[in-house]
Order: structure tokens, then C-alpha cells, then sequence
């Protein structure tokens, strides 16, 4: 008999059937398919970023609150959003420089008045209204998948620890 | 190297995600089937490019996807059991005209897909008629009249 020739089963049929793996690949067909249901249902919530409960994350500053991606996509656009109390001398947002070597910013508005480099990372300078609060987006990107940590600070607060996670 | 671990990644997971949708999803071509196709070929196709359309980056990809297609092709040769995981097994649907219901309701094939099958390969009427419906590891059923 030739190698690899399929047995001649007793009712005549020459097949290999592998009935035994064949029942259990339909088990894991069947479990797969509440994995993909699963994953569905997390997308929902936000935990692949892009929208969703879960998706953004509140931080609260002395003078101002912020909402930061929770979850993020690697190249997927994404905006930061800040509404900051307003100020005499105009708020600043401090960026840590960790949050730079994930995270391309393409655009800020409104616009700084200046942006100054540090050892704290990229302080913001913005102009602002007597007594108008500012809201601030930042339309940024990930371009780089993982785990990105980064600080935030408002003003002269003590900078905020945030964390997102860039999904590949 | 990104380029090659995007095409990587794309192909094992489109890989698992058809073969463990089940072989009737990949068989089957109904109009709705052909609309997956067309979206699933422009999704990947973005998640592979990236922001790079060079000439460069398709050629990487290419030889990423032809490799890979190699390599587990000689993976599959050397080892039968990846090849069963990868690949699938036939079953048998009806034996000696004996319908094997439990199997075709676990592979989600209807009696109507047997007839049809019957009838297009070998122009039989009726399901009497039928030895052995087999359905192939490729999706597609095969039909040993009485």
C-alpha cells in the first residue's frame, strides 16, 4: 500500500475521515464563535478605543478636568479634551515627554499662544478670556502600539499620572 | 520589518478567524458571502498598506504573504497534524443512502445543499438516489450516486 493512501472504510468508501478531531473542531468552532461574540461586546463598551463607555477616562485637575483616551488605535486619529478654568494670566497644560514618543499631535484648539519645551515635558501657554473657562482639543495620533505612560498637569497643579493603551 | 510583521499578523489572522468560522463560510458563495469578501479585502488591505503605498511596501508584503504561504505549505507536508488543524478533514454526510444528521447539523449543512449538489454533479432527483454525500475540507460537497 502506497504511503498516506487512505483506508478503504467497511461500506466501500476510501476516505479519512478523522470523525474524533472532526467533533472537536466543531466544539471549538462553536466556543469561537462566543469569543468573537465576546470580543464584539467589549468593542462596544470602548475597550478597543474609538468610542464607547469605557474608551475615555476623566481626570480631575484643581483647575480644569480632562478626558484622555483609555484605549487608543495605533494611527487611528484621536482628540484630548480639556475644559480649563479660566485664568488671569491664561491656563497652561504640561505634557510629559513620555506622551510625545507615542503620541503625534496634529492639532490644537485654539491654538497656544506659545508652547515652550522643559524638564517636565511641553508646557502650553493659552490666552484666555477673564472669566470664560477654555475648552481645549488636542487631535492627536498614536504612532506607536503599546503602553504609553505620561504625565498632565494644568497650571501649577502636580502633574497626573494617565495611561492608555495603543491597540496595534 | 513593520511592514512584515503587519503581513504576518494579517495572514494568521485571517487565517484563524475563516477557519474557525467554518468551512461552509468559505465555500459557499451567496451574494452576501461575495459582499464579505469585497469588505474584508479592503479592510485588510488598509491594515497591510498602512499610511506607506510604495512600490517598495507591496513588494515587501507580497514576499511576506508568498513566504508565509511556502512555509506552511512545507509545515503542513512534514507535519499531517497541523495539516488536519490547518486544512480539515471530509465527512461523510450520507453513508450507504444512510443520512448522518447529527453531522450535518453540526457542519450547518442543509439536505437542500446535498440535492443541489446531486443534482449539478450527477443529475439526480431525488435524495434515494445518493450513496455518499461527502463534505470536502475545501467546503464543497461530493456526491457517489447509488
Amino acid at each position: 500500500m502506497p504511503l498516506n493512501e487512505p483506508q478503504v472504510r467497511s461500506d466501500g468508501l476510501q476516505v479519512e475521515e478523522h470523525r474524533q478531531f472532526q467533533e472537536a473542531f466543531w466544539s471549538a468552532e462553536r466556543l469561537a464563535w462566543l469569543g468573537f461574540a465576546s470580543v464584539l461586546v467589549l468593542v462596544i463598551l470602548g475597550l478597543s478605543g474609538s468610542g464607547g463607555i469605557f474608551s475615555k477616562q476623566a481626570t480631575r485637575f484643581q483647575e480644569g478636568t480632562a478626558e484622555f483616551p483609555r484605549f487608543s488605535r495605533w494611527e487611528a486619529p484621536e482628540a484630548i479634551t480639556a475644559l480649563l478654568s479660566a485664568r488671569e494670566q491664561g491656563p497652561k497644560v504640561t505634557i510629559s515627554r513620555e506622551f510625545f514618543r507615542s503620541f503625534r499631535v496634529e492639532t490644537i484648539h485654539p491654538a497656544p499662544v506659545s508652547a515652550e519645551a522643559g524638564d517636565h515635558g511641553m508646557t502650553y501657554h493659552f490666552h484666555s478670556v477673564p472669566g470664560q473657562d477654555v475648552l481645549l482639543t488636542l487631535h492627536v495620533r498614536p504612532y506607536r502600539p503599546g503602553i504609553a505612560s505620561y504625565r498632565v498637569g494644568i497650571n501649577r497643579e502636580p502633574v497626573q499620572d494617565v495611561r492608555t493603551i495603543v491597540w496595534p | 520589518m513593520e511592514s512584515v510583521a503587519r503581513g504576518a499578523a494579517i495572514y494568521f489572522i485571517l487565517l484563524i478567524v475563516l477557519r474557525l468560522s467554518g468551512r461552509r463560510t468559505v465555500a459557499q458563495m451567496t451574494t452576501f458571502d461575495f459582499v464579505l469578501l469585497l469588505i474584508i479585502a479592503e479592510t485588510t488591505q488598509q491594515a497591510l498598506l498602512g499610511e506607506d503605498f510604495s512600490i517598495t511596501n507591496a513588494t515587501v508584503l507580497i514576499l511576506t504573504l508568498f513566504g508565509l504561504d511556502i512555509l506552511l505549505s512545507y509545515v503542513k507536508r512534514s507535519m499531517p497534524k497541523v495539516a488536519l488543524l490547518l486544512d480539515g478533514t471530509p465527512t461523510v454526510l450520507i453513508a450507504e443512502g444512510k443520512i448522518d444528521t447529527h453531522a450535518l447539523k453540526r457542519a450547518r449543512v442543509d439536505l437542500e445543499e446535498v440535492l443541489a449538489a446531486a443534482r449539478e454533479q450527477h443529475g439526480l432527483a431525488r435524495l434515494d438516489q445518493i450513496r455518499f454525500a461527502i463534505l470536502e475540507a475545501d467546503g464543497g460537497i461530493s456526491i457517489v450516486p447509488q
